[in-house]
């Protein structure tokens, strides 16, 4: 039980820290015209984000208990 | 230039792969072994939601406005961090009460109302046709690209038997049908169908990688280079800026976010793999990772395939959205063309079969039947099966709606891009989230708050977005857009009540959210909920605190069994409601039908039975047509609830004391056992008493019988006697005492008297005291002593009779002549440590724990017994009183050596 708890408040701290990352005024981070390895930072930041955020799931889901 | 019949074949080939995989899949699932049954395959299953509009439409979007089509899949990386606890509860609910559709689970949560199912079934059929059109427009302008010559445009053919478009409908409705509805399944599931729609997963996305890796590397020299190229010109460059000449809209970008993840959930086809097809709510906990991080893998390449085809072709040259066919295609790359076409067909056709399927599962239950059961043609003809009925009248729900898309692809799909179509169809679905959400956590939803929210919701994203697109397209005057309804200004579609600077999208999911909210809640909290919303709120929201023995069942009144049995052999065939009712009939404990008892259980198990094929609110309308029932009002559903809460108290309580019985049992066993074994002990305890008492007493009695009989007896002859008798007597007045020695040990009365105790002093009163023995016997004695030893805190009169005890062993054991004993004191930090050594015949390895038993008299060499069997056993218990221990160390033939240590 406190273990289930413990997986529900990591999600919905997951969840508040990815809507932040993905909206005002977080978004503007990647408001530079610089590229790294050749691919600008605006679509890059994005998929870093997007990796972060589903390694961070992984975790979360894969270690919890029922 | 590719020929058609090409195409064609390698299409149908692709499509008769998918049916060898659902055949297989329905196969394995009839044999119980389920390939479904995975998280891997669940998540790939969900991927469905990436359809033609992701395979095509994206590349499109990313060509005209850069990375603005990630939000769509942004949107679903959100929700799904929230599915193990929003999505699990929906599972949860759905397979409790047997839930099969969107329409099904508002209406059944909101007092099983027909009318609100319906309702929902309408928007989604409105909804989700141009979502439908949007699959055939982009089989047919893939079709197009492949077999037409470059750049040529596909002409509508006047005749409508000759156009292409309307037989890939007719194709795809027959495929779905095949698919979904080959029988009747009460729970709506389609193993097969998830099978195939799995493996379509995996073959778009391999697709599309390919295609991908080829424009990126084979076309261009990698990403930087695209990128590279695209920043030198002006235009390019723009796209891939985080402004794009003008401000950041990051009101569209949030209501795209939004959209997306209310649509990842709330689409039919994503509701029916998510929740119906689940196999077991645990494996979200994988499928929530890898579901995105397919969607991650599909979009690594969108931007590069844009910008590629762009510097390719040349701005404005082709048409972005077939930058994936026609890429590989202006390369001479026939093959992986093919590929392209045939992964953007596997992604069209996954959707409309699930779709599809979902959506006439909703036409049928909620839709068709009720209206059915109402008319009274129906009610007399009711004696008959009417399972061929329920799918007949799905197969026709399905061509129905492929026929629609095919309408809505006809009339607007040309005028509109693929990803403008997409939108309208997310923001239909999304007015579901607010009944859906609020239902599973809020009680105070009602039905008549539901179809206020849903009706002002659906209303408004008509009149703000789907009548916009329909009049943009020409389909109707766009006086109205310009000029608002009646000419009023305030009534402009996307400027409602003059709300200005917003996009249409932003504008229409705003206002139509807003309503949609407000009427739900403010209409709900209007009145009070009646008996059956208030049961059915209970039952949602508290789903996991349910469980199948104390579930309340809300509903009073007579039923026959036999009236149930064939109601529910009308819906799901005679043959399985029979299996059903004897299933149930052995799990309330009786052995046949007839024997059920016809109470609210039952009642409450053919309705959710039913629920399964027909909708709950026409499940509701059936029962209550063939039971006796009694209204309920709000009074009674608490009554239920609190002898349900009672009941579930009670099991708890039960639960608890038969927990502690049985702890008690295991107790009570354990000291029986203890008992039992104490008792044998005290037995042979007594047996060997009386036995080495008898020994003695024998000789004693034998001896002076004897002498008793023969008065005449020589004098030295009864000294010798009398020398036994006497000896025989100390051995037994000895065996007395040490028996009463060791019982007041064992139990504890022996008084220690605790001292200071010099264990040389011990050691050398023990030795002289038996040294006449030894020399008697010629027996040589050796003493080892430390010059200095600090005290112990013992009682030196108990180990005086260790010491002693062990030095009379040896002596009675060593060789008469030239026998040998050694007794040692060692100091140590911790202790001091006494051994005594003999040269007799030793002891086996086997016997060593013996000697310590009471009562075990090692045989020695000789064959002769003369100790009592007690003393080794009162001087080990004296040793461990005083916190040591006793051992032996000896090999038969080689001596023994006793020892023992005493701590400090």
């Amino acid at each position: 039980m406190l273990k289930s708890s413990m997986t529900s408040q990591r999600l919905l701290a997951l969840f508040a820290v990815g809507v932040a990352l993905l909206n005002f005024p977080l978004l503007a981070l990647w408001k530079h015209e610089v590229q790294v390895l050749g691919v600008p930072l605006f679509p890059l930041g994005l998929f870093l984000v997007w990796v972060i955020l589903i390694v961070l799931l992984a975790l979360i889901m894969e270690t919890g208990e029922d | 230039m590719l020929s058609p019949v090409l195409v064609i074949g390698v299409t149908f080939t692709y499509l008769l792969s998918l049916f060898a995989v659902a055949y297989v899949g329905d196969k394995r699932a009839e044999a119980g072994h389920s390939i479904i049954a995975s998280p891997w395959v669940y998540a790939l299953s969900m991927a469905v939601y990436c359809t033609a509009w992701t395979y095509f439409g994206s590349v499109g979007r990313a060509a005209s406005a850069g990375v603005w089509f990630l939000p769509i899949y942004l949107g679903p990386m959100l929700a799904m961090i929230l599915a193990w606890l929003v999505v699990r509860k929906m599972i949860r609910i759905a397979k409790t009460y047997r839930i099969t559709s969107i329409a099904d689970f508002i209406a059944s949560r909101h007092g099983k109302s027909p009318l609100l199912a319906g309702l929902v079934t309408m928007i989604t059929v409105v909804g989700i046709v141009p979502y439908i059109a949007l699959q055939l427009k982009a089989i047919s302008s893939g079709y197009a690209v492949l077999t037409l010559p470059l750049g040529e445009q596909l002409t509508t053919p006047t005749d409508w038997w000759s156009d292409g478009t309307l037989y890939v409908a007719l194709a795809l409705a027959g495929f779905t049908i095949m698919f979904g509805t080959r029988h009747l399944d009460s729970s709506e599931r389609h193993e097969g169908m998830v099978a195939a729609i799995a493996f379509e997963g995996v073959v778009k996305l391999l697709a599309f990688l390919l295609v991908g890796i080829f424009v990126t590397y084979g076309m261009f020299d990698g990403m930087g280079d695209i990128f590279g190229q695209a920043l030198v010109s002006e235009n390019l460059a723009k796209l891939l800026a985080f402004d794009q000449g003008q401000p950041f809209v990051y009101s569209q970008w949030v209501t795209l976010t939004v959209l997306a993840m209310l649509s990842v959930v709330f689409l039919p086809r994503q509701f029916q793999i998510m929740v119906v097809e689940n196999v077991d709510e645990r494996h979200l906990r994988r499928a929530a990772w890898v579901f995105p991080l397919y969607l991650l893998l599909i979009n690594i390449f969108v931007l590069p395939i844009a910008l590629g085809g762009l510097l390719f072709f040349g701005e404005g040259k082709a048409n972005p959205e077939i930058f994936v066919l026609s890429l590989p295609l202006a390369a001479g790359q026939n093959a992986l063309t093919l590929l392209a076409f045939v992964g953007g067909v596997s992604a069209a056709t996954g959707m409309v079969i699930v779709e599809a399927i979902a959506v006439s599962t909703m036409v049928c239950n909620d839709l068709v039947m009720p209206l059915l059961l109402r008319t009274r043609r129906f009610g007399e003809r009711s004696g008959g099966d009417l399972t061929g009925l329920l799918l007949g009248i799905r197969r026709l729900a399905i061509i129905g709606i492929l026929l629609l898309g095919y309408l809505y692809f006809h009339l607007a799909g040309e005028a509109y891009a693929l990803v403008s179509i997409g939108l309208i169809s997310f923001a239909a679905v999304a007015q579901f989230a607010p009944a859906m959400l609020a239902g599973m956590y809020w009680k105070g939803g009602t039905r008549n708050g539901a179809l206020a929210g849903l009706l002002a919701g659906f209303v408004l994203w008509s009149y703000t977005l789907m009548l916009p697109s329909l009049a943009k397209s020409g389909w109707m005057p766009a006086d109205f857009l310009h000029h608002g309804l009646f000419g009023i200004n305030l009534l402009k579609p996307e400027a409602l009540l003059g709300l200005e600077g917003l996009d249409n999208l932003s504008h229409s999911l705003f206002w139509s959210l807003f309503a949609n909210v407000t009427a739900y809640v403010l209409v709900s909290l209007g009145h009070r909920p009646s008996a059956r919303e208030a049961s059915q709120a209970l039952l949602f929201v508290d789903v996991f605190q349910r469980t199948s023995t104390t579930h309340p069942v809300f509903w009073q009144g007579q039923a026959k069994v036999t009236d149930l049995l064939h109601l529910a052999g009308r819906f799901l065939g005679e043959k399985r409601a029979e299996r059903l009712f004897t299933d149930y009939a052995r799990q309330v404990g009786v052995h046949d039908i007839g024997q059920i008892p016809a109470d609210a259980k039952l009642v409450h198990f053919v309705e959710t039975q039913l629920t399964g094929a027909i909708g709950s609110a026409s499940a509701r309308v059936m029962v209550a047509s063939v039971v006796e029932e009694e209204a309920l009002e709000l009074d009674d559903v608490m009554r239920i609830l609190e002898e349900a809460s009672q009941l579930r108290a009670y099991s708890q309580a039960l639960e608890e004391k038969s927990h502690s019985l049985q702890l008690a049992t295991d107790e009570l066993r354990a000291a029986n056992e203890k008992l039992k074994s104490l008792d044998r002990l005290k037995d042979e305890f007594m047996s060997s008493v009386t036995h080495e008492l008898r020994t003695p007493l024998t000789s004693i009695r034998a001896l002076t019988e004897l002498m008793q009989d023969d008065p005449d007896m020589e004098a030295e002859q009864r000294q010798q006697f009398l020398g036994i008798v006497v000896g025989e007597a100390e051995r037994l007045s000895r065996l007395v005492s040490q028996v009463l020695d060791m019982a007041k040990i064992e139990s504890g009365h022996v008084e220690w008297r605790e001292a200071d105790v010099d264990m040389r002093e011990v050691v050398q009163q023990a030795v002289s005291s038996v040294a006449a023995t030894c020399r008697e016997r010629g027996i040589a004695l050796h003493m080892q002593l430390p010059e200095k030893l600090a005290a112990l805190r013992a009682d030196s009169d108990r180990l005086m009779q260790v010491v002693l005890n062990l030095l009379s062993n040896a002596i009675k054991f060593v060789p008469v002549s030239n026998g040998r004993v050694d007794v040692r004191l060692q100091d140590a930090e911790d202790g001091v440590t006494v051994t005594v050594t003999d040269n007799g015949p030793g002891i086996p390895a086997d016997k060593h724990v013996l000697v310590f038993e009471k009562f075990r008299q090692v045989d020695n060499a000789s064959g002769s017994q003369q100790g009592t069997g007690l003393g080794l056993p009162i001087s080990r218990q004296i040793v461990e009183h005083f916190g040591g221990h006793m051992w032996l160390e000896s090999e038969a033939g080689r001596g023994a050596c006793f020892g023992f240590f005493l701590p400090r």
